[in-house]
């Protein structure tokens, strides 16, 4: 079930208000219940994958709590990451090994000059194995990780099994995060048992928020950038750049679209989730863009990957390793290819050279003059950063490591477009796009006036009435579905 | 962009407000019911107008709910709108104007010049071509390519494709719209819907269906049509045609509802809403339905599967069974009665190609059937167009079997002929080309 789909629209008030009909002994029961209806809707072998997940690590993290000595929490810490990290790694780098060994076996066997079975490439240990990757497994086996690892640190587990199950799979943030924190999430069930007006009302911004940025911006961006990245060899220099900039954008609106329709769903629940972003590309460095982008998983990934790998505590070189492999491993678990681990590898030395770069600007009067200018500090730097996250955006979009060699390329070296079916700037022109940048704008420019000016004036009439209300929400949602592309677009992130 | 709520409660909670403006709120709010009242119908009024305009301008700046181009027709079931300016995003993009007869082309006078040799072309979506620009239709294409061979000759190649045709609508739009026009040749572009298209067996869509009597003669049954006219829809459509022809905002509508039509949550609850009824018999009842197999038919089938069954193994490494044919997924006892079906269908449509082709004849108009492609395993329609091909002999019509020219790329959507299932400007391009050659390569004209 898509949060854009016919299906949600139905599922969400459905759920909403039975939730706050229902007996506070209730509610929690029938949340899990709606949550398990959400992540079965998609594939229903999958709905034990989860419940199977979710008492393996109840269970373990009732074993560490009750262990007294250190050495046995820490051997059960072990095997409860141990068999998070393998269902993960089953599920979404099986193939990734078995395609890697298959490559590196017929690389040999060219250099070498020994001669392979000719049926060896549809051998069925050297083959694709039929593995669906499970929705969401990614971000709730990081959130099983947190679990177990704050409880070996001294945290209280979540005694109740069933609000264990509930944080493990509730269903706004169970197939895209952001990733929750335990302790975060298991202090709100049951502290709202009144519906809240005013979490209803930020609720449905949030929810139209999102759904006018998946649908009108990101799912009309995608042809764009489809055009371009299936055909990377078609592309020109200006193809490759416009191409790129329309993908940074889409996998902003689809992702923080996503996210805000959860944060929104949530809210509507009486659950507040934590941000996922803040404005990313008016970030100043690469450093500054990790704290406004995937927010959660940046702090997951601080918090259980690069501090326990020593963070910057053991020396500048050993600070810098740590980036570097917090940042390929992050690359990693976006997907099982080459190009994602290159991408997160690309983040991990921007960063490194982020960091060498501001010690050098602390040292050297110049460059530090010149970095408190106010071209630099407010344009300069945020043009610069959106332009290296622009180059990183390369290698996460193209399929492969050859197609995003052939757009850094273009992009580098001035090529002529050699003939996409249509250009990319009559690609643009022709879609709702100019149309639904300019409502997007103007909805800034009108939440301005409606949150600084209108109250000066004390125009109490000009709030309006609830029937008003419902109708202004109505065109509202009218406008997003005549703006939406005629094929429903999956969310960017369900693939990883 | 969070809406702040003014309620008493909140300037409470944030102690941002002193109780002095909180009693004066709570004066405010025990306004006379009559001005609340007035205050709310007002509000109510304000928003519908300003909702409906503000929707209707930006719909209209993007160029949205400009797809909804088909009327209701007492004779063909519908038509394109006539005179409607049509932006077209489905698939492809394209902006153009439907003339005043209904077609996707310029207007064309009834009397023709003397020099003038008339060809129309007749088809469904794929000859409309809606996905590519007007000029990039292949009866365009054709037209000048004739019009730059010929240059003592004029040529006018009429794009007559209607979205969602059958053979059938095709024949009785060629003798009740066309024949006045007096063609000197007429094209009749077969997609491989077509046949499931002219019977009511298949599809229930408002549209005149043909039949065999028991003299094996072509009946017409306009009861889908006649129902159709009755019903809410058309009874709109006669009502509001300025809204129809005008309003964005019901071109979305309408649009999206088609759009969503396939949806299987959106179908429950329209046919809950609709015919709660038919939808649950159809649901219990469907289970019970025992057809007479006809298994003569089936093993025709099955010696066709073997070319395709090669093909498709060299392609995708998967060996189609039975039950995985491009029909879609089967039941072995819906697999008999569907061909059942078929076969009936193959002689329906045989029997309206036969009165198509001597209408033509009637009237010194050659016919010419262009078998379109389809994908690779469409097996039942490679049986057809097997069936037309011999037809073609018999009754001494042409045809040209489009597939044999398309370079058999599957799947469809990442060839450079097709958009998703219609034909890009170079897919047009090649069916000009290819017609050109087969029809006109060593024709004289004076």
């Amino acid at each position: 079930m898509l949060f854009n789909s016919l299906e949600y629209c139905i599922f969400l008030p459905i759920v909403v208000l039975v939730y706050w009909l229902l007996p506070k002994v209730l509610k929690v029961p029938f949340l899990v219940i709606a949550s398990y209806f959400f992540y079965m809707s998609w594939m229903k072998v999958y709905g034990l994958l989860l419940f199977g997940l979710t008492a393996i690590n109840y269970a373990f993290g009732l074993i560490i709590a009750n262990l007294k000595k250190n050495e046995f929490k820490r051997l059960a810490l072990i095997i409860g990451i141990t068999l998070n990290i393998g269902c993960l790694a089953i599920f979404k780098y099986t193939n990734f090994i078995l395609d890697s060994i298959k490559e590196s076996i017929l690389y040999l066997s060219q250099i070498l000059h020994i001669a392979v079975p000719i049926n060896f490439t549809s051998d069925f240990i050297c083959g694709s194995l039929p593995i669906v990757l499970p929705l969401g497994i990614s971000f709730f086996v990081f959130e099983f990780i947190h679990y177990l690892t704050d409880i070996r640190a001294g945290q209280a587990p979540i005694r109740n099994p069933l609000r264990f199950s509930l944080f493990a799979s509730f269903f706004p943030s169970q197939i895209a995060g952001p990733i929750k924190r335990y302790e975060d999430f298991d202090g709100q069930v049951g502290k709202q048992t009144k519906f809240n007006k005013q979490m209803c009302t930020q609720g449905i911004v949030l929810i139209t928020q999102g759904m006018f940025k998946k649908v009108a911006l990101g799912d009309n961006l995608a042809p764009i950038v489809n055009a371009g990245y299936a055909n990377p060899q078609l592309m020109g220099t200006a193809d490759a750049w416009l191409c790129t900039i329309a993908f940074a954008l889409q996998i902003y609106y689809d992702f923080s679209g996503y996210t805000d329709i959860g944060l929104g769903s949530a809210k509507l629940l009486g659950f507040n989730l934590p941000i996922n972003f803040n404005m990313p590309y008016l970030a100043t460095s690469l450093q500054d863009f990790w704290h406004r982008w995937h927010i959660s998983l940046s702090t997951w990934l601080r918090d259980y990957l690069y501090i326990p790998l020593g963070g910057s505590k053991k020396g500048s070189f050993n600070t810098l390793r740590n980036l570097v492999i917090t940042m390929l491993l992050g690359g990693l678990w976006h997907g099982a290819s080459w190009h994602f681990m290159f991408w997160g590898a690309f983040h991990g030395i921007g960063l490194v050279l982020n960091r060498l770069l501001e010690q050098a600007t602390s040292k050297i009067v110049v460059l530090n003059a010149f970095s408190k200018t106010w071209l630099w500090s407010t344009i300069g730097s945020r043009i610069f950063t959106f332009i290296i996250v622009l180059m990183s955006w390369v290698l996460f979009r193209a399929d492969n490591m050859h197609d995003a060699m052939t757009v850094y390329q273009s992009m580098f070296f001035y090529e002529p477009s050699h003939g996409l079916e249509s250009s990319i700037a009559d690609l643009f022109l022709h879609s709702v796009l100019p149309t639904a940048f300019l409502i997007y704008s103007m909805t800034y420019f009108s939440h301005w006036l409606i949150s600084n000016k209108l109250p000066q004036l004390n125009l109490k009439w000009l709030n309006p009435p609830l029937p008003a209300r419902i109708l202004i929400l109505a065109g509202i949602y009218l406008l997003i579905i005549g703006l939406a592309p005629p094929v429903c677009v999956p969310f960017i992130y369900f693939q990883f | 962009m969070t809406l702040k709520t003014n309620t008493i409660e909140n300037h409470k909670t944030k102690g941002q407000l002193s109780d002095a403006i909180v009693h004066r709120e709570l004066q405010n709010q025990k306004q006379p019911i009559f001005l609340r009242f007035l205050h709310i119908s007002l509000w109510t009024i304000a928003s519908i107008i300003l909702v409906v305009l503000l929707l209707e301008l930006s719909f209209d700046l993007a160029n949205v709910g400009e797809e909804d181009f088909l009327k209701v027709d007492p004779i063909f079931g519908f038509t394109h709108l006539n005179d409607k300016f049509v932006t077209f995003r489905t698939e492809g993009y394209s902006q153009s104007q439907i003339n005043n007869n209904e077609f996707r082309d310029n207007l064309y006078t009834l009397a023709k010049a003397k020099n003038t040799y008339r060809i129309v072309v007749l088809g469904d979506s794929k000859v409309a071509g809606f996905e590519v620009p007007r000029e990039n239709t292949f009866s365009k294409i054709l037209e000048r390519s004739l019009n730059e061979k010929y240059s003592q000759k004029h040529f006018e190649v009429m794009n007559c494709g209607m979205s969602g045709y059958s053979t059938g609508q095709e024949y009785l739009l060629f003798t009740q719209k066309l024949l006045k026009y007096k063609p000197d040749m007429a094209i009749l572009a077969y997609n491989f819907a077509d046949s499931d298209e002219n019977i009511p067996a298949m599809k229930a869509l408002p549209r005149p269906y043909f039949s065999l009597d028991k003299n094996n003669a072509l009946t017409i049954d306009w009861h889908f049509v006649d129902e159709l006219l009755n019903s809410r829809q058309a009874k709109y459509y006669a009502n509001f045609d300025w809204l129809h022809r005008n309003s964005h905002i019901l071109g979305m509508w309408y649009k999206t509802a088609l759009n969503v039509s396939n949806n299987k949550t959106y179908k429950i609850i329209v046919s809950l809403f609709d015919k709660p009824f038919n939808y649950l018999q159809s649901k219990v009842f469907s289970h019970y339905a025992n057809p007479n197999f006809d298994l003569s038919f089936r093993s025709e089938i099955q010696s066709l599967q073997i070319p395709v069954a090669n093909i498709a193994q060299k392609e995708e490494n998967k060996i189609p069974t039975i039950t995985n044919l491009s029909e879609g997924n089967l039941w072995a006892n819906e697999f008999y009665s569907y061909c059942q079906a078929r076969k009936y269908q193959e002689k329906v449509t045989a029997e309206i190609l036969k009165q198509f082709n001597a209408q033509c004849s009637a009237h010194h108009c050659p016919l010419v059937v262009l078998g379109l492609p389809a994908p690779n395993n469409s097996i039942f329609y490679f049986h057809e167009l097997k069936g037309i091909s011999k037809l073609a002999q018999d009754y001494n019509f042409k045809f040209i079997d489009l597939n044999k020219y398309f370079p058999s790329l599957a799947p469809m959507e990442k060839s450079p002929y097709y958009i998703l299932v219609h034909f890009s400007s170079a897919g047009h391009a090649l069916v000009a080309k290819t017609i050109m050659n087969q029809l006109f390569s060593q024709t004289q004209f004076k």
